[in-house]
This record gives structure tokens, C-alpha cells and sequence, in this order.
């Protein structure tokens, strides 16, 4: 399985009467594998998380085509679209914004098993192996999403992403606002699930060390165009890389 | 005299659930032109710390211990009393300055509010000075334009000129550099510095990042679960670690490949007994789970731990 971009572009419009254009993503392709991690990166304002939310299906591009598994997003209908939605998730940056704050942590992943049909009384079992999976005991069920640390609610975004089965996962700077050790921890755990699961990762960060741990291959964006694409070992630009871009 | 000297400064938080010891029997000195980092994990206390300094805690908030700056002690001032210190001789810099700025009101306003308010001086020659400030911090023109019209970054600088414009003598940096970019970060410590070293103030730099801590300060504090664990001078402490978190927090930098800690951080509510960082550490001893490590020196290298006893 794979989820392509292909040669995709993105065009803000401003204004009523004097539209001004923005145009943050030039021509971008990138491709997503099965048990690889593509790692994306670029400084603030390089137009990764749009790429990303165009990837996931929560953005359309202006031109260009998003590709999964030889479909084009757009001609997907009915359950070839549901299985894509299946397929393909995501984890933001934030891991307290993407909770419901006034569900309990265990009310918010069973949510997403009633979606999928499942049984009530097989939830239990699910969900207990799902904590497992991301190395959470039981006892965070009842609690609200406040009542835990950062590192602990992106452990439940990433088990309620998990969930699904995805064979696909887009990961938005997950360790971005996690401390150093929380991020280790998080880091380590990916790894681990991709060595188990084989699922496919996207990766975007701004931290070249952190790039170089977790992906196979690289994409670099600067000002919305690629400007690096290859694997990880080749991949040079890094440390100066941001400071180049923001002072220029 | 030292200028600013914590004493067994001891914070807690009265919830439903239980109280939440934030900070428990803190003491550190600060002298005259130091700069002192507090680092630490998300809620081990250190912003705690910098609100108890300036009585900044809300009311469900128990605050023991003496804070001595100059030889007054601030937490039995009274409200009148803390004020003018607020600001003036102790100022925060708080983190995420694009909500601690008021949405409403022109960045130059809100630079110029502290001139009128302490010093009382007239009008023009406040908007006046505030835009001299502004322009040295790379702001110029910025000042008629409200917060949300500016990025993360230049209001991260309208913030520090707000805490800095009047000469503090100690500044307060809450996580100044938290959710910028690595390139931001650089320029946001530089500001800082030479905002510090232009005024001659101390600098008490808060952050959750080490190589922050290492390219800004002269002495660290480490803190874990609401104590310090371990204390020096910045190099010696991060470069040469004694205490086992110290070391395990080096571990999982990216330089030396994200090695996590085992383990979760364990609930302020209830702090394991004896040593608090027993439960992960992996040179713990019989008497760590029972006996709780004092703060020891030795030649001003301060380690809470049993094994360098």
C-alpha cells in the first residue's frame, strides 16, 4: 500500500474584492510506503502540515492529485472512501487540542470502536490491548484528558489512531511541545510499533536530529518546493537548514 | 547580602483530588549579575517557583518557606508592598507571550503601561522611551499594530520589552524559547542577554531544554518531582552528571541517541517515599525506597542522593 502526492499545489486566496494569492505548496510529490518513514522537513511556514492535512484527506489540493493505493482521492465514493479514511490517520501536533476535553480519555476511544461496529462487550479487550500497545495501564480510562500529562494523551491519540489499524499514519511534530525524555520515550515507542505493525509513517519535524532517528528517507521543503528528497544518509542540509531560511 | 535567597520554599495545592506538593523545601541563592536555569520536566515546578517568587499563585495555593530579596521577605509583604516590587525589581517574562499580551490594546501602549504605572511619568516621554526600547529589540513600527497582527516570534520580543523596560534587577524567563523554532530559539536567547547584560539584572532562565540551560546560564538547578535534585555550575552539572536523573536526562538528548527513562513520572499527589526518583532509577540502593536523600554540598556542587554521600 501507498499514499502519493503527485505534483500537488496549494493556493490561499485573501481578500473579497482584491484577492491576493498565497502560494504555499509548489508542485510537491511525495510517496509514502508501507513500513517506511518518510521524514518531512522544513522551518515554520514551509507548508508541511498543509501538505500533510492535503495527504490525510482534510484539505483539497488546487492542483494536483492525491493517489492511495492507484485511486485518486477524488474519485473514491462510499466504503472506498471509508477505508481510505480507515487507512490513513492522523496524529497532531497538540496531543491536548485533539481530545474532547468533557469526554473521559476511556468514553473517547470507544467512540471510535462504536464506529466501527464493534460489539460492545469486545471493547473492553480492545482497548485494554490498544493501552498495551502504547504503554498505559487501565487506570487512565476514567480520567479526563487535563488530568494527564502531555506525553500521556499523545500515547492515547496514538493508541485511538491505532485503533483503526491504519497502515498508513501521518505524524504532525507529535513531540513538539514533550520534553526531552517524553520525547525519547515517544520516539522509541514509533519505532517500535512500525517494527511490529509494518505500518507506514510520515514524519514531520523541524529538528534535524530527530529526523535523522526516526526516517528512512527525507523530503525538504522550503517556501513550499521541495528542496531535498532522497534517503536519510545522503541528507546534508539539517542543522543550518532553518536558520537559513527564516534570516533570508 | 545575596540579592534573592529561597528557603525551604514549599508549595501546595489544595484540590478535590488530594494536594499537589508543586514544589517541596526549595532553597537557592542568586547574586548579583548570575544567571541561574531551573530545568526540569513539564510539571516538576519550576514556573511554580517563579510565580511563588512574585505571589503570583492563585489562592488555592499554600506557600511556606521565606523568599528574601534584599533582606525584606516578599511572602509577608503586603499586597501594596509586593506590587511595587513587581516589575520593578523582580520581572517575569511569561511563556507563551502571544497569550499573556493583552489582545486589545497596541503593543506600545502596552510597553509604555509599566513607565506610567510605577514611575509615573507623563505620557509622551513613556510612548517615547517605549518606542526607543522597541526600535534596540528590532521592533520599530510594530508598536501601533495589536498582538495578533505579529508572529509568535516579535511578540516573544514585545513581551521581553514589556518585562525589561524598567530595569529589573532580577528577570524571570518562563520558558521563552518553548514552540519556537531552532533558529527563533537562537535569537530569542540572544535578545535576552543582551537585554540582561545591557541592565545589569540577574537572570533566572526556566526551560525544559538543555542546550537552552548550557548556552545561557552560569549556574542549574535540576528539578525533579518538585525538589532539586541536583545543583552547580552549569558545565559541571550537565557535562558530568552526578545525580542519576541529571544523567538520565543526558541520555535521551538527541545527541546521544533518545534514550528514554524508564518509566512514567510518578503522581504529585503522592510522591513515592524515600528517595522520589527510586521507582526509575537504575542504581537504586535498599535505603533509597526508605530515607529521604538531604540536598548535600560539596565544594558547591549540590546532589540529593545517596550514593555521593
Amino acid at each position: 500500500m501507498y499514499l502519493r502526492a503527485q505534483n500537488v499545489s496549494k493556493v490561499y486566496q485573501e481578500g473579497l474584492l482584491f484577492r491576493r494569492r498565497r502560494c504555499v505548496l509548489r508542485d510537491v510529490t511525495v510517496e509514502i510506503e508501507e513500513g517506511h518513514t518518510l521524514g518531512l522537513f522544513g522551518p515554520s511556514g514551509s507548508g508541511k502540515t498543509t501538505l500533510a492535512r492535503i495527504l490525510a484527506g482534510l484539505d483539497h489540493p488546487s492542483s494536483g492529485a492525491v493517489i492511495f493505493n492507484g485511486i485518486d482521492l477524488r474519485e473514491m465514493r462510499g466504503h472506498v472512501f471509508t477505508e481510505f479514511r480507515r487507512s490513513v490517520q492522523m496524529v497532531f501536533q497538540d496531543p491536548e487540542s485533539s481530545l474532547n476535553p468533557i469526554k473521559t480519555i476511556g468514553r473517547s476511544l470507544r467512540e471510535v470502536l462504536d464506529l466501527l461496529r464493534i460489539p460492545g462487550d469486545e471493547q473492553a479487550g480492545i482497548i485494554k490491548e490498544a493501552l498495551e500497545v502504547v504503554g498505559l495501564s487501565e487506570e487512565v480510562l476514567c480520567r479526563f484528558p487535563r488530568q494527564l500529562s502531555g506525553g500521556q494523551n499523545q500515547r492515547i491519540a496514538l493508541a485511538r489512531a491505532l485503533l483503526l489499524n491504519p497502515r498508513i499514519l501521518i505524524l504532525d511534530e507529535p513531540t513538539a511541545s514533550l520534553d526531552v525524555s517524553v520525547q525519547a520515550q515517544i520516539l522509541n515507542l514509533l519505532k517500535e510499533i512500525q517494527r511490529r505493525r509494518g505500518i507506514g509513517y510520515l514524519y514531520i519535524s523541524h529538528h534535524p536530529a530527530v529526523m535523522r532517528f526516526v526516517s528512512n528517507s527525507v523530503c525538504e521543503l522550503h517556501n513550499g518546493m521541495v528542496t531535498f528528497r532522497g534517503p536519510v544518509e545522503k541528507w546534508e542540509t539539517g542543522a543550518e537548514a532553518g536558520a537559513r531560511s527564516t534570516s533570508t | 547580602m545575596s540579592l534573592l535567597e529561597l528557603r525551604g520554599l514549599s508549595v501546595r495545592f489544595d484540590t478535590p483530588a488530594g494536594s499537589v506538593r508543586a514544589a517541596s523545601d526549595v532553597s537557592l541563592v542568586l547574586e548579583e549579575h548570575d544567571t541561574l536555569a531551573i530545568v526540569g520536566e513539564t510539571g516538576c515546578g519550576k514556573s511554580v517557583i517563579a510565580n511563588a517568587i512574585l505571589r503570583l499563585l492563585p489562592e488555592n495555593a499554600s506557600v511556606t518557606g521565606s523568599v528574601i530579596y534584599r533582606g525584606m521577605d516578599l511572602l509577608k509583604m503586603s499586597e501594596r508592598e509586593i506590587s511595587r516590587i513587581r516589575g520593578r525589581e523582580i520581572a517575569i517574562v511569561f511563556q507563551n507571550p502571544s497569550a499573556a499580551l493583552n489582545p486589545v490594546h497596541r503593543i506600545l501602549d502596552q510597553v509604555s503601561e509599566p513607565l506610567l504605572i510605577h514611575l509615573g511619568i507623563p505620557k509622551r516621554r513613556a510612548v517615547h522611551e517605549a518606542e526607543g526600547l522597541l526600535r534596540a529589540l528590532g521592533l520599530n513600527g510594530a508598536g501601533r499594530l495589536y498582538p495578533f497582527q505579529l508572529s509568535g516570534g516579535m511578540n516573544q520580543r514585545a513581551m521581553i520589552a514589556c518585562s525589561s523596560i524598567l530595569r529589573p534587577k532580577i528577570l524571570m524567563a518562563d520558558e521563552p524559547t518553548k514552540g519556537l523554532d531552532q533558529s527563533m530559539v537562537k535569537n530569542a536567547l540572544e535578545l535576552i542577554e543582551s537585554v540582561r547584560s545591557e541592565s545589569g539584572a540577574s537572570l533566572i532562565m526556566i526551560t525544559h531544554d538543555l542546550d537552552v540551560a548550557l548556552s545561557s546560564s552560569d549556574r542549574i538547578a535540576v528539578m525533579y518531582c518538585g525538589e532539586i535534585v541536583e545543583m552547580g555550575r552549569t558545565e559541571d552539572v550537565l557535562c558530568n552528571p552526578d545525580h542519576p536523573y541529571t544523567k538520565a536526562l543526558r541520555e535521551s538528548m538527541p545527541d546521544r541517541g533518545f534514550r528514554p527513562i524508564p518509566g512514567n513520572t510518578p503522581s504529585m499527589i503522592d510522591p513515592p517515599e524515600g528517595c522520589r526518583f527510586h521507582p526509575r532509577c537504575p542504581f537504586k540502593m535498599k535505603i533509597c525506597s526508605r530515607e529521604r536523600p538531604s540536598l548535600n554540598n560539596s565544594c558547591g556542587r549540590y546532589v540529593r542522593c545517596w550514593r555521593c554521600i
